[in-house]
């Protein structure tokens, strides 16, 4: 074994500066890996440190089907001071959180005039956790807390409604959220309103950006 | 005790010489990042699979919005502060700056919000999978790691060979040539490799970049027909029946409107005066109108025409209205109204 190291002795001072070397270059992996938070920070990225995947995907369903059609929020014959309310359920019935945002509007030839009427017209509330009051022939939403109140819908059926909701995201296949929804046709209504027609429409866009 | 020793040496070399390929590596993609304005983006979702999955790590380049093409895969920044990673499929505006239409791949529905960029990051090309690497590197853990990698890179670096061979790690002996001064030499060519160590070390803490493609889903609430209805006319015309004693009362009576919330008696005399009385609750169809009520209207021999209108809310008033005539005369001083 002696011999063995006194063989090596003539190649050892390269050989030594090569292991300084090898360990020097090694720290580049650091570097390397640092780098791709460092050039987030150049760009004014926002940095999430350790940063979680998303595993599975989103898929939201309103009373259980992916497109749902009313049953209560239609009526005919409204005058002014009458209301119709659902109450729809949001669940999140996929593997990801997620969250929830509600656009919506009217549409129909009519549409035009109740835009005009503006808060003489048709006032959406819209109540989280809810309930429908049967007692009346213009059922209203009672009880939870109000998202939006009597706020006027318009022919632009992409106007914002509920902002990215709730705080805390839907998790994953059992998140719900109940919302009752009410739509009022307001008191001082103008008489040219009579026998307009539109159609309410809203859309619950789901995303599994949650932040 | 000797192999143990050589597989442990052999263990040494070998992850030595693979931490310095990568290492090299490693710079040589930071610096050509660097020069070419090229960013790594780690995907935390999905939706843009199949051509990028969960976990995928993607080398984006900066370029000008006027340069991309529908199809292009871009990454940016929503009204929110989060990260978008979708594909174009619409572009729009003029100058500069250009609106963005995006879509994930697996989303059924385009981005709710329309992006207006001057600058975005093009994707170029990714790696399956590397991004759970990154991910894991800038962990706590994986920082935990990192550190002792760079503190037993660091060791080596300060002692250099003689712990990497498993050797007598007295500089003294290993190396019989050397004496007093040569650890000094060491020591002090240590100092700024150590410096370099500790800042390459410390730059792993800024972490990984946050690069979301968001599944997103829409669920349409459609079929909510909302009708205003129409004030059809309390009948054609008016009821009217002399009350005794005649001159002093008549009552009025009409017929119900289905949706009225009251009804609203207006009359007007034939020189053009009106007077309205007080509204009627829907549920009444009939008026006693007293001569005292329509005394502020008599001139002489006046013919007065009743009309009923049903009413809803504050505003609206049915088009059409029942109708019939009344007659309101003086007699000895009283005010006498009948019917005609």
């Amino acid at each position: 074994m002696p011999d063995h190291r006194t063989d090596r002795r003539a190649p050892r001072t390269r050989f030594l500066s090569s292991v300084r070397l090898r360990a020097l270059l090694s720290l580049g992996v650091a570097l390397g890996i640092g780098a791709t938070g460092t050039f987030a920070f150049w760009t004014d990225d926002v940095v999430i440190s350790g940063s979680s995947f998303t595993a599975g995907r989103i898929d939201l369903k309103v009373n259980g089907a992916d497109a749902y059609a009313t049953t209560a929020l239609s009526t005919g014959a409204m005058v002014p001071g009458n209301t119709v309310a659902e109450v729809l359920t949001v669940q999140n019935v996929q593997t990801a959180a997620a969250k929830y945002s509600l656009i919506g509007g009217l549409s129909g030839t009519d549409a035009a005039e109740y835009t005009a009427a503006g808060a003489n017209g048709l006032l959406l509330t819209i109540r989280q956790g809810g309930t429908r009051s049967t007692s009346t022939a213009t059922p209203t939403c009672t009880g939870g807390t109000a998202l939006v109140t009597d706020l006027p819908l318009t022919n632009v059926t992409t106007t914002s409604i509920l902002a990215k909701r709730p705080a805390t995201a839907l998790v994953a296949t059992t998140g719900t959220e109940v919302l009752c929804f009410q739509v009022k046709l307001s008191d001082t209504a103008p008489t040219g309103l009579q026998g307009k027609t539109v159609t309410a429409q809203f859309t619950v866009k789901g995303t599994s950006d949650i932040s | 005790m000797m192999t143990t020793h050589r597989i442990g040496r052999l263990a040494r070399e070998a992850f030595l010489t693979i931490g310095a390929v990568l290492g090299v590596i490693c710079v040589l993609m930071t610096v050509v990042s660097a020069a070419f304005g090229v960013k790594p983006l780690v995907f935390r979702s999905g939706s843009m699979a199949p051509a990028i999955h969960t976990g995928d790590l993607s080398i984006a380049r900066t370029v000008a919005a006027t340069s991309l093409e529908k199809g292009d895969i871009v990454s940016v920044m929503t009204a929110g502060g989060s990260r978008v990673t979708h594909r174009v499929v619409a572009i729009a505006g003029e100058g500069d700056v250009r609106q963005l239409t995006l879509k994930g791949d697996a989303n059924s529905t385009n981005d709710a919000e329309a992006y207006a960029v001057e600058e975005v990051e093009r994707v170029v090309l990714s790696v399956p999978k590397a991004g759970h690497v990154v991910n894991a590197a800038t962990s706590p853990a994986g920082v935990f790691v990192l550190g002792l990698y760079v503190a037993g890179m660091l060791v080596l670096l300060i002692r250099g060979g003689g712990a990497g061979r498993g050797e007598p790690t007295d500089p003294t002996t290993s190396r019989p040539g050397g004496t007093r001064k040569a650890p000094r030499r060491r020591r002090s060519r240590a100092i700024p490799r150590a410096v370099v160590a500790v800042v390459a070390g410390s730059v792993t803490m800024v972490g990984a970049p946050a690069v979301a493609a968001p599944w997103i889903d829409d669920v349409p609430i459609t079929g909510a027909v909302i009708t205003g209805g129409t004030l059809a006319s309390p009948g054609t015309s008016v009821g009217c029946v002399n009350s005794a004693p005649t001159g002093s009362f008549v009552d009025l009576s009409w017929s119900a409107s289905p949706l009225a919330q009251v009804y609203r008696i207006v009359l007007t005399a034939d020189y053009g005066a009106s007077i309205t009385l007080p509204d009627i609750a829907a549920g009444t169809l009939t008026r006693r109108v007293a001569n005292s009520e329509v005394a502020a209207l008599l001139q002489v021999n006046t013919t007065i025409t009743v009309r009923v209108f049903a009413r809803a809310g504050t505003s609206w008033v049915s088009t059409g209205s029942a109708s019939r005539t009344i007659k309101v005369t003086s007699v000895v001083f009283l005010t006498s109204v009948t019917c005609t």
